[in-house]
């Protein structure tokens, strides 16, 4: 039986769809009413709060935190400023990716990674040597994120004080601290939506105040509790990977084939090769020569085929509601190169996109491949075009206050 | 009995109606070969039996849960049309007298949460530990599918299995080879200190390295013994556990009903007294009053003392042969004590609900306490705080226990069979063990005590003069390394065949041995028929 | 600049050393203390006495590395005959374990009749399989990762040698190797005095009883690779190793710790001394603990991630103490009147009594009665303690490194009084004769040697850390991930089971 959050009040009252899942062993909310489509349109257009509780949240401090970091993660974060937030993945000596997350440089030695999967045994494991104390803050943390186009004026209005000219200032992956509700306030300027938005971190016994601050503070601005089917859409439309859908950590593969590299997964461009040792690294210059093997591309299908397909048989076009996470082959030509995993409508777009991973050799964007697709139990496939991710990516996500309409 | 029995002759008599001895002779039978199974007691299943023992209660009395059954077998002799119905057990809860307790559940996230409380690196090692040793679970697997391999022979398909498992050990990740190693060879306490710090997690984990020999958690050889138990299947699914609705003696009663159907003849009550040899042929056996039956094969599903050095005698078996046996090792070291309480047992450290009590309780606070318990009886004493496996199966199973009421099964561990005072000393101190048992119970379920109707305590002793088993010994036998695989029981005597012509074993005292596995019977079965033996 | 650079000056370093150097290489020897030898090095512990090393066995020195280094020419000597092992059974009558077998066959036949021919039986069942387990301790072992052409020849070697030890032999090995002692022993032999005197030397360097699995192994190597005693114990050959040493050109230089290897793009390069200083090397031979080595002389992302966990699960948790007194006047034992006793079993009457002392372990707690392996070195060698003075050295067994409640002085005073009271048991006249003593318990080991856990063996003997699996099967046969760079030593096969063999094996494996 998963365990509450902390804003488990509120969400259970609010979520009449009574659709859960067990997200870490915590209870999430798929989504709160019948349908997940108004929380999706309030991210992409007002704004919608999620309960982000569940992720795993390491603090790393000491003399050695920045030489800790630099040799477990792939990204290089002694270049991470202090307030900065930096996105990467960590990796086995095989260079293959445990979990991806954010690092936030709170100080010069101290640290918070917030992750998916539970990293503490394995950084633990990799400690020795450093002088660095590890605290894994996971229960006694509460977190929220608020996105959408007017998550800042929401969040200006809720914090106190001089505090909101900082949040309209605060940049893209950024973090800063405030008082919200007379709870301290840990913001990032982060997300999983694509959108603008923010992540927010309090104690978890002062969680209930700051979610109604918030509501209350966000209902002028179309605010609306936010589950995780509405998420992900909008992480597919912002190509982001979910790792259990889209990748699986290298810790949970029972065998190799079902492990990825950075490269493999679109996130090459997190791994700073040319530094000091770390994890993965020699491995990693090893594919660097050769190349990846694999690639996490977009897709962007061919609504018109997908449409005559159902046409033959009387039907309107049929997708599930929300996001599918069922895979399904990818061809080129009558070849299997690869598989699709996460795939939905993007309601924004009005486009039928997809994630999936590709041999290297189909990944240049433009590629012609096919999808599979099932139309009234008959496999069918239709023409999928390589499509850079993300899929949608609006100024507003980095805009600096002010500058976005 | 007709006539018609005392002028038949058999194709084959098994010896002893538990559960390996009907599972070879429904093979038999379905092969249309002629069989006759001779059980000494009243009642079918040897060591997995059901027995009422009180009004309204039915215990399992010896073996209390099912995890080893092969599959194939439950498929090959359609089992679940005779009546076989497994219910998984899968959690696991460790009681603390001080201290929150810890119970791991099927739910990942939920046993992480429970584990947290003591480490949260032991959390989150958890259930990478359960995939490797599930990766080599894989592994061991078919060989306790097949017939021992034997290293010393020179034939060639003997040869061709070994290249075909060396093969397959090459292909093993090289981590995941040094870890088999380390599993065949130490002690699962360093086995698992490899991978956990927190004693509590350790302690419960350690015990089924432990269970049914006599080793300490800290004995080498006693990590393998932990992979046998994650080698479980019930519902397609690895490592998991289950009841037999009605007990245990109804897996018994299953392949009984599927032998019969098959055509066999089951004669409860009908105590061997002797295998005949005569010129180095097995001819025929002898029953307590003087009956005499005939037949092709004669298979025991004894274990190999009472079988070579009992039934058999010395003098028929060549010299080697009589050594290799005489010091096969069986020392029993655990007990068992059935209770019938009229209440569900209250934990200090959980008294809500009854959630965590539907799978094994094991009392195994700590390594300290297990090894402890061990080196009272290496020195010739029970423990006086045993190791304690207990199930209420009444709690899934209400046929077994009037409404309300429930029956408690305590398998207790360490308890030899070679007492200081000398074996036939357990008489008199039957019930002090009991009470130990009883007493370490109710520091942790304080209540207990008055909640009892009714208690069985059984101890080696008594699994000797009551089931049969030589020594107390649940499993026929030690489970070390010395006596497993092609040396099991004795080296070169793996496959079933004895150096008698005609007799044959297939109890738990051959390859694969040990729990309610049933693979030793079919295998028997198997090579009898492949070697038109019957 | 030197071809090569030895790390560590005790017998398997001086061996390598030097049989590098009479291949032709310039070979410099570094030795962390200002004496050779290591464990095997002689110790001044008291003004003029002296003792010969840290343990007592010789017998496992196989004749190769007696030739290859021409020890004989170095002053080496080997025992004409070996000094029988007394276990005392009461106060006027003892068990001798006598090398000869003849002897130790009279001795039975009025001990324990029905032992005479069982032990015949059990030496027979020995003399088989010694060629074989011979064999092993001979060569490097078996590569089990051999994908090489010869590698696999290798292996089918010693598949082969194995099938030619015949069927029975081969089950019977099978069937031992796994087993405890204990069980092995008590299915051979009826009387228990016996078999606790035959179980005890082979527990040595494990972390464990006589009833655990796996400890007729140990002994099985044990009796399998037993030879002749060097004169004059450890040490002595440690003398002979260094002589054979220095007459073939090895620059050895004493007071150099070594704290770090210096390697690059997977190529070693050198060492790092504790001064800071470097030195310049193709080749860098580890003959020290060499898991402690590899743990903390490496930067950390040179081993695969794998090998050094691997690595971090080796078990080394040091279980015995070594004790020197020195007696005023000789050690008398009334059990054995009349014989001038060099080897003695004490504390320990039956098996159990050896178990006990392994519970010890478990428990981190000090043994209540701990057994002795006792030595009277100065016997052999006079030269240890001046004249009328008696050397006594004790392997007091049961001695946790990680003793509850720390090595406190206390804690050492109490173990030593526990040892002197076994001692004064079996000879009454000793414990006034002692003059001076001196105790290294675990802790002490470990400092003073560079030994992890003070175990020093570098390494249990287990079934699990033996042949390639001593230290891991990456390492086996000293080869590391890292070119240049190679292992000998006790955590090497054939190890602590036939000093110097290790260092021979990996000088020829550079030399190839």
């Amino acid at each position: 039986m998963p365990l509450s959050t902390p804003f488990h009040e509120r969400t259970s009252a609010a979520c009449t769809s009574l659709h859960w899942k067990d997200w870490a062993g915590y209870h999430a909310v798929c989504r709160y009413e019948h349908s997940h489509e108004p929380e999706y349109h309030a991210v992409r257009h007002a704004a919608g709060l999620l309960d982000v509780s569940p992720l795993f949240k390491i603090d790393v401090t000491g003399r050695d935190a920045a030489a800790f970091l630099a040799w477990v993660t792939a990204r290089d974060p002694g270049r991470l400023k202090i307030g900065q937030v930096g996105y990467g993945c960590w990796c086995d000596e095989d260079g293959k990716v445990l979990d991806d997350g954010t690092l936030t440089r709170w100080d010069e030695q101290h640290f918070r990674i917030t992750s998916a999967d539970p990293s503490y045994a394995w950084l633990l494991q990799n400690a020795s040597g450093f002088d660095v104390r590890l605290v894994d803050r996971t229960d006694e943390i509460a977190g929220l994120a608020l996105q959408g186009p007017t998550s800042r004026a929401i969040l200006a209005s809720v914090v106190d004080g001089a505090a909101s000219g900082d949040v309209g200032s605060l940049r893209f992956f950024r973090a800063m601290r405030a008082r919200v509700a007379g709870s301290p306030v840990e913001i990032t300027r982060t997300g999983y939506t694509g959108d603008l938005g923010y992540e927010l971190f309090m104690p978890a016994k002062k969680a209930l105040a700051v979610y109604d601050a918030l509501l209350e503070a966000g209902r002028p601005h179309g605010l609306l509790p936010l589950g995780l089917d509405a998420l992900d859409v909008l992480r597919i439309e912002a190509g982001f990977v979910l790792m259990g859908v889209d990748y699986y950590s290298a810790r949970t593969c029972l065998i190799e084939a079902q492990k990825s590299t950075p490269t493999e997964l679109g996130l090459g461009w997190t791994v700073d090769l040319e530094r000091a040792p770390f994890l993965g690294q020699r491995a990693l210059r090893r594919e660097q020569q050769t190349g990846a093997a694999w690639a996490l591309v977009g897709l962007a299908l061919d609504w018109d085929e997908f449409v005559a397909l159902h046409d033959r048989w009387g039907l309107p076009p049929q997708l599930p509601a929300g996001a599918s996470r069922l895979p399904v082959p990818v061809f080129a030509g009558r070849r299997q190169v690869g598989y699709a995993t996460s795939s939905t409508w993007s309601p924004i777009l009005k486009r039928f996109i997809a994630l999936a991973s590709v041999r290297a050799e189909h990944a240049a964007p433009g590629s012609v491949l096919r999808m599979e697709v099932t139309v009234q139990f008959e496999r069918r496939s239709v023409q999928a075009v390589v499509t850079p991710t993300p899929f949608f990516d609006p100024p507003r996500k980095r805009a600096r206050a002010g500058d976005d309409a | 009995m007709s006539d018609a029995v005392h002028s038949a002759r058999y194709d084959a008599i098994i010896v002893g109606g538990g559960h390996n001895g009907l599972v070879c002779a429904a093979y038999l039978a379905k092969a249309g070969r002629k069989v006759l199974v001779l059980e000494r007691r009243h009642v079918l299943g040897g060591a997995a039996v059901s027995e009422e023992l009180h009004p309204g209660f039915t215990f399992s009395v010896c073996s209390y849960v099912v995890s080893l059954l092969r599959p194939w077998i439950i498929e090959d002799l359609e089992l679940a049309k005779h009546g076989l119905d497994l219910i998984p057990l899968e959690m696991s809860f460790t009681p603390h007298v001080e201290g929150p307790g810890l119970c791991r559940w099927p739910e990942a996230a939920r046993t992480r949460r429970e584990i947290a409380h003591f480490s949260a690196r032991d959390a989150e090692v958890y259930p990478r530990f359960g995939q490797q040793m599930t990766r080599m679970a894989r592994f061991v697997k078919p060989l306790i599918d097949a017939p021992a391999p034997d290293p010393t022979s020179l034939s060639p398909p003997r040869l061709l299995e070994l290249l075909d498992h060396g093969r397959r050990l090459r292909q093993l990740q090289p981590d995941d080879r040094m870890a088999l190693t380390k599993l065949m060879t130490a002690s699962a306490a360093d086995f698992l200190d490899e991978w956990f710090e927190s004693d509590a997690l350790k302690a419960p984990m350690s015990c089924s390295g432990i269970i049914g020999t006599f080793l300490g958690v800290r004995s080498p050889g006693t990590a393998y013994v932990l992979l046998h138990h994650y080698m479980g299947e019930i519902d397609g699914a690895f490592r998991s556990w289950g009841f037999s609705r009605g007990g245990t003696g109804r897996v018994s009663e299953a392949i009984a009903s599927a032998a019969r159907a098959y055509g066999a003849t089951i004669r409860t009550e009908a105590e061997v007294e002797q295998i005949v040899v005569k010129g180095g042929l097995a001819t025929s056996v002898v029953l307590k009053g003087g009956e005499e039956l005939r037949a092709r094969a004669i298979v025991s599903g004894c274990d190999p003392h009472r079988t070579f050095l009992g039934l058999v005698g010395r003098e028929h078996l060549p010299d080697e042969f009589a050594a290799d046996i005489a010091r096969f090792k069986m020392r029993g070291s655990s007990g068992k004590v059935n209770l019938a309480v009229d209440r569900l047992p209250v934990f200090r450290c959980r008294p809500e609900g009854d959630e965590h009590l539907r799978g094994d309780v094991a009392i195994a606070p700590s390594m300290g306490y297990l090894e402890r318990a061990y080196d009272e009886a290496k020195y010739g004493d029970f423990s006086r705080r045993p190791y304690i496996n207990m199930v209420v199966p009444s709690l899934v199973d209400p046929s077994v226990a009037p409404p309300g009421k429930h029956v408690i099964s305590c398998f207790v561990q360490y308890a030899p069979y070679k007492i200081k005072e000398g074996p036939e000393h357990w008489p008199e101190r039957r019930e002090a063990f009991g009470d130990a048992v009883v007493d370490t119970l109710e520091e942790y379920a304080p209540g207990l005590r008055d909640s009892i109707l009714y208690r069985q305590v059984l101890t080696p002793w008594d699994l000797e003069q009551q089931i049969g088993l030589t020594e107390g010994n649940i499993f026929h036998g030690e489970l070390s390394l010395e006596q497993l695989a092609f040396q099991r029981p004795a080296p070169g005597w793996a496959r079933y065949r004895t150096p008698i012509q005609d007799l044959w074993m297939c109890g738990s005292g051959t390859h694969p041995g040990g729990g309610i596995m049933g693979a030793s019977g079919a295998l028997a079965a198997k090579a009898m028929l492949a070697g038109d033996s019957v | 600049m030197s071809d090569a650079i030895v790390v560590g000056g005790g017998v398997d370093g001086l061996v390598c050393a030097a049989a590098l150097a009479r291949a032709g290489r310039q070979v410099t020897l570094l030795e962390r203390r200002s004496v050779l030898g290591g464990l095997a090095s002689r110790d001044e512990f008291a003004p003029g006495c002296f003792a010969p090393g840290v343990l007592h066995d010789t017998r496992g020195l196989r004749d190769d590395v007696v030739r290859s280094l021409q020890l004989g020419a170095h002053g080496l000597r080997r025992r004409a005959a070996e000094a029988p092992v007394v276990l005392p059974l009461a106060s006027d009558r003892a068990l001798f374990r006598h090398a000869d077998d003849a002897l130790m066959r009279d001795q039975l036949l009025t001990h324990s009749a029905a032992d005479a021919d069982a032990w015949t039986r059990w030496r027979r069942t020995i003399a088989r399989l010694r060629p074989f387990v011979g064999s092993l301790f001979d060569a490097p072992a078996p590569d089990p990762e051999a994908d090489t052409l010869p590698g696999l020849l290798g292996l089918l070697k010693t598949g082969l040698d194995l099938r030619r030890l015949g069927k029975d032999a081969m089950l019977e090995l099978l069937r031992i190797a796994p087993m405890a002692s204990a069980d092995w022993l008590k299915d051979t032999f009826r009387d228990e005095s016996l078999a606790t005197l035959l179980a005890a030397p082979a527990l040595h360097g494990t972390w464990l009883g006589p009833w655990a699995a796996g400890t007729a192994l140990a002994l099985l190597v044990n009796e399998c690779s037993a030879g002749a005693s060097v004169v004059g114990g450890r040490a002595a050959l440690a003398d002979a190793c260094a002589s054979s040493a220095r007459v073939s050109g090895v620059d050895i230089r004493l007071g150099h710790e070594v704290t770090g290897l210096v390697v690059e793009h997977d190529r070693v390069g050198g060492v790092v001394l504790a001064s800071g200083a470097e030195l310049v090397a193709p080749v860098v031979v580890l003959a020290c603990d060499v898991v402690r080595a590899l743990r903390t002389m490496l930067p950390r992302d040179v081993l695969p991630q794998r090998l050094q966990k691997r690595l971090s699960g080796w078990r080394a948790r040091g279980a015995l103490a070594r004790l020197d007194l020195v007696l005023d006047g000789p050690l008398e034992l009334p059990c054995a009147r009349g014989l001038d006793v060099e080897r003695a079993l004490l504390g320990a009457r039956c098996l159990d009594d050896l178990e006990r002392a392994a519970d010890a372990l478990k428990y981190r707690a000090l043994p209540e009665r701990p057994w002795l392996d006792l030595a009277v070195p100065s016997l052999d060698d006079p030269s240890l303690a001046p004249p009328g003075q008696t050397i006594v050295s004790a392997l007091v067994h049961g001695v946790a490194h990680d003793l509850d409640g720390g090595w406190t002085d206390a804690a050492r005073e109490q173990l030593v009084q526990r040892v002197v009271s076994v001692l004064g048991e079996f000879a009454p006249s000793a414990p006034a004769r002692i003059r001076a003593s001196r105790l290294l318990a675990p802790p002490d080991l470990e400092a003073r040697y560079a030994i992890a856990g003070g175990h020093v063996l570098h390494g249990e003997f287990a079934l699990d850390q033996v042949l390639p699996m001593r230290p891991d099967p990456d390492l086996a046969r000293g080869r590391t991930p890292i070119e240049g760079l190679r292992l000998c030593g006790r955590a090497v096969h054939p190890g602590p089971f036939a000093p110097g063999t290790s260092g021979l094996l990996a000088a020829r494996a550079l030399g190839k």
